[in-house]
């Protein structure tokens, strides 16, 4: 069922959750998309000297006073 | 035991002052005493979506300002025993009243009743810090639409800088037909998004504007939102009451609805 989901159109709902999820890491930091899409880069790179991990699946979620990093 | 409640959004006309009058009626109607406060200087609305705006005498400002007691100001709901309502001012502005007067009105009235419910302005100005100054614990309404959760996420923000016992979500104006179609998020998107423990969600229904038309409450009515803000105000009160069941009836045909468009 999956692989027809893919041949669908997105629906709107998960448009928004994905603007969303992008708009409030960079409202809650105070910080543009640009900038925490090359904070997001820096961390991967300094990561990847020390273990190996997917830079599509990486994942950075931002709070007030805590980043978390999932692979 | 008494509470002080700030009912608040960040963006304007998702449903707070509509929020405010049916937890507050909610609470009454379960036997609390309850007094409602509209903190909107200015722009006042609680007034007539309670329909007790030919009542008012002296409004909040005055009672800061010390033109009347404050046993004067307040306007009692004759329809439901315990409810009280300290309605805005009109013609002045947020400046009026500043969060110390608001900190030292919320322990006066606290003594008196076991609910103080404070209906915030739209914004992150001075009125939202009036009215948050004096409050234990905050009710964050939002709707299912990007606008509405980015302003409630900031809010959020802002309310963790206050000493508050708890911050919760109504999710407000959702429609099934919608998020059947994959067109509206879900209660479930907006909480995952906001990371705030859900209070409650509230479908959206026309007996809203209907009750609104007559200023009366629908917090005691049979229809979908009226059992929703019942099932918030005893929420409140700590009763464990899960989720309405016509939402969980609903995903799971939705769930079946699905399979078959898929298949």
């Amino acid at each position: 069922m999956k692989f027809i989901s893919v041949f669908r159109k997105k629906k709107s709902r998960d448009i928004a959750k994905d603007r969303l999820k992008i708009l409030l890491i960079s409202d809650r930091i105070n910080c543009t998309p640009e900038v925490m899409e090359r904070i997001k880069q820096d961390i991967f790179e300094v990561l990847t000297k020390y273990i190996q991990i997917d830079s599509e699946k990486m994942e950075i979620q931002v709070s007030k006073r805590k980043i978390n990093v999932f692979w | 035991m008494s509470e002080v409640i700030v009912v608040t959004s960040g963006k304007g006309g998702v449903g707070k002052t509509t929020t405010s009058a049916n937890v507050g009626t909610g609470l009454a109607h379960l036997g609390h005493k309850v007094v409602l406060i509209d903190t909107d200087i200015g722009l006042r609305n609680l007034d007539v979506v309670m329909g007790l705006e030919n009542r008012i005498v002296y409004n909040l400002v005055d009672v800061v300002e010390g033109n009347c007691r404050l046993k004067q100001a307040l306007i009692k709901d004759k329809r439901y025993p315990g409810l009280y309502l300290l309605p805005s001012a009109q013609t002045r502005d947020k400046t009026a009243v500043n969060p110390q007067q608001m900190k030292k009105l919320t322990s006066q009235l606290k003594e008196q009743f076991d609910y103080v419910i404070l209906d915030c302005p739209a914004g992150i100005e001075q009125g939202f810090q009036n009215a948050v100054a004096g409050a234990d614990r905050a009710i964050v309404v939002t709707t299912p639409e990007v606008s509405a959760i980015r302003d409630a996420d900031r809010i959020i923000g802002l309310l963790s800088t206050y000493e508050l016992n708890k911050i919760e979500l109504v999710v407000n104006r959702l429609r099934y037909d919608m998020i059947k179609r994959g067109d509206m998020m879900n209660v479930e998107d907006v909480v995952d998004i906001l990371s705030v423990p859900l209070l409650g969600a509230v479908y959206d229904d026309e007996s809203v504007v209907i009750a609104t038309n007559h200023g009366e409450p629908l917090v005691c009515t049979d229809s979908s939102a009226g059992k929703a803000y019942m099932n918030i105000s005893k929420r409140i009160t700590g009763e464990d009451i899960p989720l309405m069941t016509m939402e969980r009836d609903r995903s799971i045909w939705f769930r079946f609805g699905t399979i078959f468009q898929k298949v």
